[in-house]
Formats: C-alpha cells, structure tokens, sequence
C-alpha cells in the first residue's frame, strides 16, 4: 500500500476541522480502508478526546518524530475499528517542537501501512500549518458559511497553491438548515464560487454532532443522521466513487431537498 | 584652425522656443566639457542682473549618463544667470527602454487574487480571474479585471492620474487611484458580502474626476 496523505486545514479555528478529521477517518474505515489520523495540534491536541481515545495515549508525534520511540508504537488503535488508528499530538511541548522536515519523515515511514493518512492542521499559518502541510499529498479545505471563515479559506487556499500539492477541495461545515438561521449565512453557492474549488461536500449545522464528539464517538458512525450520511458520502468520494456532486447542480438538489424537509416538517 | 574645432563641438542657436546648445556627439566628452568650459567664461554673455535666461541643451546621438547631464548642467548654470531647462539626447540606455516597454505593456495574469495576495505589475495590468476580499492589485498603468474585484486595486501608483479600474463585477473593498481613494462604505462590505445596491453587476470602470473617484457603466466608455 502507498497511503495518500491528506491535510485537512482551514486558516480559521473552530470551523471543524478536527471533527471532520475524525468522522472522515471514522467514515473510510468504515468502507474498510486502513487509515490513521496524525494531529499535529501540538500542545492543543483533543483528535483524540473526540475519537475518545485520550485514555490510552502512551507515546506521541514528538516522540516519534525526535526518534524517541518508533512511530508504530506511538499509534493508538480505535476502540471500534482495528483499520483505524491515531497517531495523537504531544501535549506537553508547542508547535516548534517538530519541523517540517521531521513531518515529512513520519509521514514517509507511515505511508506503506496505509491507505489514508488524514493529517489534522491547527488554526493559524505558522509553524503548526507548516508541519502539517509538509508530508502531506492533498489538502482538504474546511470552511463555515460566514465571511470571516471564508477570508482566512481563501487566505489558505493561496497558501496551498504555493506548495507542491494536488488541487485542493472544500468542504463546507455547518450549513443551516433552520431558516432563521439561514439569512444570517452565506450562501453555500457563493462560498464556492468566492473559493474557485472544487466542492467535496457540505455538512449540516446539527447538534448531534457535538453530542457525538462529547462521548467520542463520531456522528458517522450514525448514517440516520444527516451529518453522519454527509461525512460517509465525502468519504466515498474521496474513495473516488461516483456519489455524484462536485457539480454545483447536486449540491443545489441536496440543498433543495434539505429546504424541503424542513418546510415540509414545519407545516405538518 | 583650434578655434574652428571648437565651434564645431558647442554650438549656441536660438530659435522659437529660446536658446539650444547643440554639443557634437562624436569628441571625447571630457573635451566637450573643456570647451563649454572656456564658452561660458567668455566675454560677451549677459552679466549682471537680470531676468533668468532658460537653454535647452542637445547631446544629439551620445548616451549621457546621469553624471555627465549633471557635469554638463553644471557648467553651464556656473554662469549665474542661464537655467538648463532639459537635456536632450537621442539614445536611451537598453535598461531605461525595457523599463520604458513595460510602462506601456500590458500584463497578462491569470489566476485568482486570493486574501493576503498581492499582484504588482509595471504598466497596464490585465487580470484574467477574480480579486477576493482581501487580496490587492497594483499597477503603475490602468487594471481591467476579467472577473469580481472584491479586494483592493491600485491603478496609476507611480503617478498616472489617467489611470482607470475596470471590473466585470465592481464590487471593490477600496480602489486608489494616483493620490484619490475609494472606501467602500461599510454597508456594502458586510452585508453578506454581496447583492447590496452599490455593486455594480454589470461591467464597469472607475477613474478621478477632479480628485474623487467616479464609476460608470462600460457603455457608453470613451477614452476621455
């Protein structure tokens, strides 16, 4: 196996980019993949209270990285799932403790073992960015529909483009679905055309997905709900399966239909 | 026969816009500056007060460096009275033309101005793509944007008051222009950064009148 590396980043912090990180694991595993998750959140880590698996965290990324330990031991299997792992972030030090050079490394030597190694950025386009972005082949793109989300995608995006990377993809978090909710918030059409990349999904604003991230288990292990089914679908695309999208058209019938539950919800 | 020599290399003509001294352009400079040297001294120059006496100065086909206008200019204004209003030479050196070709290129950039991004370029920028909030356009000449300015452009920045922004969709953040500058008023930067009265969906141009800032519709544009 050569496992494809892909950062998911977003500029900004508190779009979603770790619950994404970790329901599209959670999502490719499902489908059988052999994934593992690197947070590169040094000294901000929580991937791992999200997967719930802060518990059993032995060594970290700076372990692994300063040669400290082999990063085979410093991986942390899933509670629910033997293809997923964790490769959590070290608490104790900051950001500066790895280079971009010793990212690189890992990621080299974690490659074989995988199909997928999904690397969670930190906020911001220092250091942390750095490091993530150095190993990483493709870049996933997490924004929320409001203006200053949207700036700091944009900012990275261009960030993006500079390194030796694949085209990168959006996904747009938090979409509302409440009507009252929905004049205060971009429209998902106008975030892509701003962005000029290619959409990959979007995800409903549902607090089941909170829930889920409290008692660390990620809402796509639950397909009855609307996030859940999203991330499973983002996840089949990146398998390269054709659930179709990309084009502007589906996601305007995802969001029609969308509309139209809910309108029908409220008159019933 | 040494008096006829220097005749030949500075010559003094008047004629409709005052006085020109022509120096030949085939000596060796430091001769040239010897004779304009014993020229200026000469008997027979306007002394004392008096208004101000401006010369042109024609260098003919010699390249004159930046020293040697300044040694020329220098022997002559010695002379209390006589200003040097220009010194003109035929020959130009390859660096000032390239610099002067691209002052009236135009050039071509095709991508999208993202936040954080600055594009700058000498002479007439013509962007194939959009500038998103954020992102900056700069150029000594005019700006035509193919797609949206959302960000900020910077037209005629060394100067050039003629300079326009031209926008597919004008919807800018803040357009400078020379010295005058346009803010977007706040309304229309906020709110949902789209869709309020004052973007201007079709394709539009913006240039000074006076010293602000005014749009207009490309219908109707005329190079003014």
């Amino acid at each position: 196996m050569v496992g494809e590396a892909i950062v998911i980043t977003s500029g900004k912090g508190g779009v979603g980019k770790t619950t994404t990180t970790a329901n599209i694991g959670t999502a490719l595993a499902l489908q059988g993949k052999h994934v593992c998750l690197l947070d590169t959140d040094i000294g901000l880590r929580n991937l791992d209270v999200i997967m719930g698996l802060e518990n059993r965290i032995i060594y970290d990324l700076v372990d692994a990285a300063e040669g400290r330990c082999k990063p085979q031991q410093a991986i942390v299997k899933d509670k629910r799932f033997d293809c997923l792992h964790l490769l959590p972030a070290a608490q104790t030090t900051d950001k500066s403790a790895v280079t971009p050079e010793q990212m690189k490394s890992l990621v080299q030597e974690l490659r074989p073992h995988y199909d997928y190694l999904l690397i969670d950025c930190p906020a911001g386009i220092e250091q942390g960015y750095k490091n993530a972005v150095a190993g990483a082949d493709q870049a996933i793109v997490v924004t929320t529909p409001d203006n200053s989300a949207v700036r700091d995608a944009d900012r990275i995006i261009g960030l993006l483009e500079q390194e030796d990377l694949a085209a990168p993809k959006l996904i747009v978090n938090r979409v509302p679905i409440v009507r009252s909710d929905y004049e205060d918030a971009l429209d998902v059409d106008d975030v892509v055309s701003t962005l000029a990349i290619d959409l990959l999904g979007m995800v409903v604003n549902d607090e089941n997905v909170l829930k889920a991230a409290q008692q660390g288990e990620p809402i796509a292990m639950n397909p009855s709900t609307k996030p859940g089914l999203a991330y499973r679908n983002i996840a089949r695309r990146i398998l390269g399966e054709s659930v179709p999208l990309m084009s502007l058209e589906e996601k305007e019938g995802f969001m029609n239909k969308l509309k139209r539950m809910f309108g029908v919800g409220k008159t019933s | 026969m040494l008096q006829s020599q220097s005749k030949q290399k500075v010559t003094i003509k008047g004629n409709k816009d005052g006085l020109t001294v022509h120096l030949d352009d085939r000596c060796a400079f430091e001769e040239l500056i010897e004779e304009l040297q014993e020229k200026m001294t000469e008997e027979g120059l306007p002394t004392g007060e008096g208004p101000e006496i401006h010369v042109n100065v024609d260098v003919g086909y010699r390249y004159i460096p930046p020293e040697d206008e300044h040694a020329v200019i220098q022997t002559i204004e010695q002379h209390g009275r006589i200003h040097v209003a220009n010194v003109h030479s035929q020959v130009i050196s390859k660096y000032e033309a390239e610099e002067q070709k691209k002052e009236t290129e135009i050039a071509k950039v095709a991508r999208i101005v993202r936040s954080g991004q600055v594009v700058h370029t000498k002479g007439d920028l013509l962007l194939l793509g959009d500038v998103n909030p954020g992102g900056t356009v700069e150029a000594t000449g005019s700006i035509y944007v193919m797609g949206t300015l959302q960000g900020m452009a910077r037209a005629g920045i060394e100067g050039r008051g003629d300079a326009y922004v031209a926008a597919g969709v004008m919807n800018p953040a803040q357009i400078m222009i020379n010295e005058s500058v346009y803010i977007a008023a706040d309304e229309n930067v906020e709110e949902n950064g789209q869709s309020t009265n004052d973007v201007q969906e079709s394709p539009c141009y913006a240039y000074i009148n006076g010293k602000d800032i005014q749009f207009d519709k490309m219908r109707g544009f005329s190079t003014r």
